[in-house]
């Protein structure tokens, strides 16, 4: 099956699946925009298919850096560019979609 | 027309069958027709409201809940209706307080209708609500919002097929504008309907029918919700099953999980099954409703075709790098010259008259602390402004850009795309930078960056550049640091293209950047972000350079040589003076062999802040040991006269910027510093050329030095500590042999 004729939510895992990605990194991937992705995100995330997978955060200052917005690492508790990654259910609905 | 404040949302458990029945019985009974207004956050549906209502409503929250939900009274064709306007939500399902407020009211109060507004510009993402509204055999009628918005950005909505396609009235409408509206009540009161719903898997559509079947036994449950509420328990909605549950309706639960395992057992998952027909069915109806999308390019796109052009992009970076440098000279070098001349002078001649009776702590204040840490601080006023100016960059959006101009360049020498970030961070600092190399997946790509980072120009050798570019380079000063600049990033990217190729093998990878729309950033937060790094400056001036040039005092104290006192000794014939001329042949074919040079390189390993302040202790000290004694008052008229001057060279300075750096001389050329102009007497140009790129280049701070050992091992650390210092040494060397020729 090709990426194109899956169904949107596979897409997305599919996109996941070997890589965690940021929202804006998916968009630009699937061809879409961050708010056509947010609510399928949101489900995903809601439902256990996907999962923040939280950088490895380093003892890097941020404070008021310049670069915070860019930097997936930024020391916040809630960064703003979750990482998402494909948990073991995502993984189960994905060799599903190959299947069929 | 009054509009009052809805009572919250029945939240609670419904207490028993009675009390439901009664419920549904007085609502349907209720008169005027209800008529429930749904949508995404920001659709422009309280604006509608207002438009159709003729009411004024406003954002009003409950007390202790951030959730509102607000109902209005009006006459339509001399009929009494009903509107209530439901908080945003982006689906039923219920991830937020809002949805489940949503959800709930549509679930409780029984509507005639309900008003879906949608976002005309986003329809892919609105209709998966209104799909889920679908499922609740309601009537419907769609309000397509905003298509003055969705035209501006190419897009133009088929009302028409939409409205085929879903079964129900579509209204395009501008609310606030008013265009449109006067049509909508109507169209929801006389034209609602059905519509099409989203056609589940068989399976599960089956498991839909057999649940329906039962719910019709429970008069408890409101019949328009069966279906919804049948699809909800599949998958597996907590707060449905919850509210179910205690509400004695737990036969059904137990039907719904029966169906689940069977569904399971034939490899289905309810849950993304359902949700996958919906978005699916969404994105089918959004490309019938928008067949061709006109490419509109945002103002941002049409910058960035220029911005990002393959071949203008690194010119136009590297030209805005030169303008922020020619901006922070020219505004700065004023008040720089303020502090190192005469507000040292004033504090030092204070300092005299304070401390007279204490001729050793005088020399240690007058001949130490004010001309080193003095030294250092004057060039708070460069870092200030330089930090806005990247603050701007950044705030702006502009700086994604160049982290995506670099991102070919960097992989073409082997690098990560993702080491734009520690890369760029170590032009502020390299010790967080070394800690921000973590992002990087591979082990070698974080060895390979932190062994290149302590070549990006940090913030603490800009005083270097600014005071010998002042000296020796007065007309050329911004160019000549930003050129230093630039050579720091080119022998970085030499040394992981070397060390790539041999110790370090793996191949660079590409990274997915965010690029922002370009935004004019707030000053407020520009400043604040601006001071914060400014003043994180001036406390290493206070803490390490003052605790340094103390220590250096101390050695420049102790003599050497036969017949001299403590204090009293020569410079040259002091401790300090005596290693600093031991180790100076090292540096004589650099062409800066002399022993104050040398010895300001020492300390510098500290933090690279002190070269400056010790060559501002070594320069200046002996000078100043015996200041004359300044007066409160006119040191004060001292301070406030050069302050008003330096304040009108600084704005006289502004246009002076945008000169082409061969059109016109930074301003500020003629502002020399004590300290630029003992340099200016002590070093040749071409000597003063190989000192500065040795300062680039040397071996980074113990700070960054214990970081890089942290990270990655003491050896990495020291071998970086040698390869930098012999970098340093050969690349000073030719630029001395090749200058003394061209100077």
């Amino acid at each position: 099956m090709t990426r194109a004729a899956s169904p949107p939510l596979a897409r997305i895992l599919g996109a996941v699946e070997t890589t965690p990605r940021t929202p804006a990194e998916l968009a630009r991937e699937l061809g879409s925009s961050e708010d056509a992705l947010s609510g399928m995100l949101a489900t995903l995330h809601a439902g256990g298919y996907v999962q923040e997978a939280m950088p490895e955060q380093g003892a890097c200052a941020c404070g008021p850096c310049a670069l915070k917005s860019l930097c997936r690492n930024a020391d916040s508790p809630a960064p703003a560019l979750p990482l998402l990654r494909l948990t073991p259910r995502g993984a189960a609905y994905l060799a599903r979609q190959a299947r069929t | 027309m009054s509009l009052p404040t809805a009572p919250a949302p029945s939240l609670p458990l419904i207490p028993d069958e009675a009390a439901c029945v009664s419920t549904l019985a007085r609502l349907k009974s209720a008169s005027e027709p209800r008529v429930v207004v749904v949508g995404n956050p920001n659709v422009g549906k309280t604006t509608l409201i207002n438009a159709v209502a003729g009411t004024r409503l406003k954002v009003g929250n409950w007390g202790g809940v951030t959730i509102e939900k607000r109902e209005a009274h009006l006459t339509h064709s001399g009929r009494s209706v009903y509107l209530l306007d439901l908080p945003g939500a982006y689906s039923l399902s219920p991830h937020t307080p809002e949805e489940l407020v949503a959800r709930t009211a549509l679930l409780d109060e029984a509507p005639d209708a309900v008003l879906n507004v949608l976002d005309a510009g986003n329809l892919e993402r609105n209709l998966y609500l209104t799909l889920q509204l679908m499922d609740f055999q309601l009537p419907v009628a769609v309000a397509l919002n905003l298509v003055d918005e969705a035209k501006d950005k190419g897009l133009t909505v088929d009302a028409r097929a939409l409205s085929r396609a879903l079964g129900v009235p579509v209204v395009e409408t501008v609310a606030s504008k008013g265009t449109g509206t006067a049509d909508v009540l109507g169209r929801v009161l006389g034209e609602a309907t059905l519509g099409i719903g989203v056609r589940y898997p068989k399976a599960i559509e089956d498991a839909v029918a057999d649940l329906t079947r039962r719910m019709k036994a429970w008069p408890t449950l409101p019949p328009h919700a069966h279906r919804y509420l049948a699809l909800a328990l599949l998958e597996g909605d907590p707060s449905v099953r919850g509210r179910l549950a205690a509400t004695g309706h737990q036969p059904l639960l137990d039907a719904a999980d029966t169906h689940l395992l069977a569904l399971d057992a034939a490899g289905l998952d309810a849950l993304i099954d359902i949700a996958e027909a919906r978005y699916a069915r969404a994105g089918d109806l959004a490309r019938l409703a928008v067949p061709r999308a006109e490419a509109r390019r945002t103002l941002s796109e049409r910058i960035d075709t220029v911005a990002l052009h393959p071949w203008l992009g690194i010119p136009i970076f590297l030209a805005l790098v030169l303008l922020v440098f020619r901006l922070t000279f020219s505004v700065a070098a004023p008040f720089v010259g303020l502090i190192g001349g005469p507000l040292q002078e004033t504090a030092s001649g204070w300092a005299s008259a304070l401390l007279s009776w204490f001729p050793l702590g005088r020399d240690l204040v007058v001949g130490a602390i004010i001309p080193g840490v003095g030294t250092v601080l004057s060039f708070l006023p460069t870092l200030l402004v330089l930090y806005l100016a990247m603050s701007f960059l950044e705030d702006s959006g502009y700086m994604a850009r160049a982290a995506f101009l670099m991102d070919r360049g960097m992989r073409s020498v082997g690098l990560d795309g993702r080491a734009f970030i520690p890369l760029v961070l170590g032009f502020g600092c390299n010790v967080p930078a070394v800690s921000a190399t973590r992002t990087l997946e591979r082990h070698s790509d974080r060895v390979l960056v932190g062994m290149i980072l302590p070549f990006m120009s940090c913030s603490a050798r800009l005083p270097v550049y600014v005071i010998f570019a002042a000296a020796l380079f007065p007309r050329q000063s911004s160019t000549l640091v930003w050129a230093l600049y630039i050579l720091g990033m080119l022998v970085a990217f030499a040394f992981a293209l070397v060390l790539r190729r041999t110790a370090l093998p793996a191949k660079g990878g590409g990274v997915l950047l965010e690029l922002p729309p370009y935004r004019f950033p707030a000053w407020k937060v520009l400043w604040k972000h601006a001071a914060r790094r400014t003043a994180s400056f001036a406390r290493r001036a206070r803490t390490t350079v003052m605790a340094t040039v103390a220590v250096v005092w101390v050695l420049l104290a102790i003599p050497m040589v036969g017949g001299q006192g403590f204090a009293t000794v020569p410079p040259q014939d002091s401790l300090f003076g005596t290693v600093s001329r031991a180790v100076s042949p090292i540096f004589a074919p650099l062409g800066f062999g002399n022993w104050q040079a040398t010895g300001a390189l020492v300390p510098g390993f500290i933090a690279k802040e002190v070269v400056v302040g010790t060559l501002g202790q070594i320069y200046l000290g002996e000078q100043a040991t015996a200041p004359a004694p300044l007066g409160v008052l006119d040191g004060t008229v001292q301070a406030v006269t050069a302050t008003w001057n330096a304040v009108k060279e600084s704005v006289a300075a502004l246009p002076t910027v945008i000169a082409l750096p061969h059109l016109g001389a930074d301003a500020g050329a003629d502002v020399k510093s004590p300290l630029a102009a003992a340099l200016a007497r002590a070093y040749t140009p071409a000597a003063g050329l190989a000192y500065l790129v040795f300062v680039l280049l040397y071996t980074p701070c113990i700070a960054t030095v214990g970081a890089l050992a942290q990270e990655y091992g003491r050896r990495i650390a020291w071998i970086t500590v040698a390869y930098q210092l012999a970098t340093a040494w050969v690349a000073a060397f030719v630029v001395y042999q090749i200058a003394s020729r061209l100077l």
